[in-house]
């Protein structure tokens, strides 16, 4: 891949991504309006996983003639339900349970990849109702700053386990979410230091249900796909370990830290996400755990007395 | 008279048939050679090799090392082989570990989901001696289309009881006709596909292992 392709398939879906954030967040007369700055980075993680995936592998056809090929189909999906979801932000707790049990559920339904059974499909919805229901909830109380850097070293980790997967398209597509989450997060440092909204008041952008929608159905669907595929050396933990980072944002709401507001509470709440990350990619990048080579020569072994006869 | 012509009609049609059952039974018996066998593929002798054009450059090589199925022949060639074969995906070796995960992953053969590519005949033309025109649907990616492939008997040696037989089919196709698209657009891999297949048979009661 050369670097002209590389910046047509992660660089293409930030600057879309970044022409939906950067206004919805930055411009105090745009970020006014209800439910743009809650649904703009929910839009522009869903469209930059649909533009990735056309910009390498053409536009999927439906019904999908692959399995993963459902991956852009739910995100144009998400990309639509965003501004619906962010404009119920705050209806209340029946309305958080509601839109956490009803995403489980549908993405559970429709994200089937190979080796899925009943168990793992469940497992998928659970998932995602998780994700939602602690990122709608941080969504409030935590600043856009936070969040959004968290989800930039989340995709950043999920891209290297695509890539230890051998699984190009899915690298990109992860290369391309962790983008569009640094931009988000740039757009939301910018909004805090330098904007002040008509009244002179500081505004420290949130990321909304919308936000958290889409989260909780891409970091799950994106997780759940390269398990599914692995050709490589990924083993399920190292999956689990970078998938479960950023429901570890409820250890930073913990007493004693949930009050803490300063650069240390923010250092903390971010070291609580990049842990169990960077304990998957050394686990994984050293090799503990993995036999990697004698693998091989069992295989080598196997094939040599299945198939060579004197 | 009438009862006797009768028998006599009847005596006839019985000794017809005898003569076509006895005719049809040496047509088709090994010595004759004309009766279609079914050779069993030796999955040790058969592989299946091929070709792409890599960054415009150099032509680079994989072969898939387990091949499967059964080839319907005559020995003596007066008829069409018929190819019903299986390429086991996860078989694909290139040389190079790393290469073999990718080329398995879902960018390219997508071995998670679709374990064996296949090619079942759909008829021969002949066009030479031990040499046939294969028209037949090869299946990659779940997606089947029509192909053409030239075959060449490469050999038929044996007995009365058993035999073995090989054949080398050489064709061309666009990988991009079945979805495997990654690369095509901006060049770095070729579309077009050189396939060569290598076959041997064994006809006959199956061999003790």
């Amino acid at each position: 891949m050369t670097f002209g392709e590389l910046l047509l398939t992660v660089g293409l879906p930030t600057l879309v991504g970044a022409i939906l954030i950067v206004p919805a967040w930055v411009i105090p007369r745009i970020r006014k309006t209800a439910g743009i700055a809650g649904s703009a980075l929910g839009v522009a993680l869903g469209l930059g996983v649909a533009i990735a995936f056309m910009t390498v592998a053409d536009i999927p056809s439906l019904p999908p003639t692959q399995k993963w090929h459902m991956l852009p189909i739910i995100a144009c999906g998400v990309t639509v339900l965003c501004p619906v979801v962010a404009m119920v932000d705050g209806s209340g707790e029946l309305g958080r349970w509601l839109i956490g049990i009803a995403s489980g559920a549908i993405i559970g339904w429709l994200a089937v990849f190979p080796n899925m059974d009943l168990f793992m499909r469940i497992l998928l919805g659970v998932y995602v109702a998780m994700t939602f229901m602690v990122l709608s909830w941080g969504s409030h109380r935590r600043r856009g700053l936070t969040l959004n850097l968290a989800f930039t070293i989340v995709f950043t980790g999920l891209t290297l386990l695509c890539m230890k997967a051998h699984f190009i398209t899915l690298t990109l597509i992860a290369a391309a979410l962790s983008s569009i989450s640094f931009v988000a997060f740039l757009s939301a440092l910018v909004a805090a230091i330098w904007t002040r909204d008509e009244d002179g008041k500081k505004r420290f952008i949130k990321i909304g249900w919308g936000g958290a929608f889409a989260i909780a159905a891409l970091i799950p669907m994106v997780t759940f796909c390269g398990w599914a595929y692995n050709t490589g050396d990924v083993q399920w933990v190292h999956w689990l370990l970078v998938a479960v980072a950023p429901v570890m944002l409820l250890f930073g709401e913990l007493p004693g830290l949930s009050h803490n507001n300063r650069l240390s509470g923010f250092v903390v709440r971010i070291a609580l996400v990049t842990a169990p990350v960077v304990i998957g990619l050394t686990l994984l990048y050293s090799g503990v755990g993995l036999d990697v080579d004698h693998a091989d020569d069992e295989y080598n072994i196997e094939y040599f007395e299945e198939h060579m006869e004197p | 008279m009438l009862m006797l012509t009768r028998r006599f009609s009847l005596s006839l049609l019985a000794l017809s048939a005898m003569t076509f059952g006895v005719a049809v039974a040496v047509a088709q018996s090994p010595q004759s050679g004309a009766r279609v066998e079914s050779f069993r593929l030796d999955p040790v002798h058969c592989m299946a090799l091929f070709r792409l054009h890599h960054q415009g450059a150099g032509q680079f090589w994989g072969r898939f090392n387990e091949v499967t199925g059964t080839v319907d022949y005559p020995r003596d060639d007066s008829k069409g082989p018929v190819f019903d074969v299986a390429v086991a995906v996860d078989s694909i070796d290139t040389g190079t570990t790393k290469l073999d995960r990718t080329l398995m992953g879902p960018d390219f053969f997508n071995g998670v989901e679709f374990n064996s590519i296949t090619f079942k005949s759909t008829g021969a033309e002949r066009i030479g001696e031990g040499r046939w025109k294969m028209n037949g649907d090869l299946t990659i990616l779940g997606k089947t289309l029509p192909v053409t492939a030239e075959v060449e008997v490469t050999g038929v040696r044996g007995n009365p009881v058993v035999a073995k037989a090989g054949w080398e089919a050489i064709f061309t196709i666009k990988r991009s006709d079945y979805g495997m698209t990654w690369g095509v657009e901006n060049g770095s891999l070729g579309d077009e596909v050189r396939l060569v297949v290598g076959l041997e048979g064994e006809s006959g009661p199956p061999a003790r292992r």
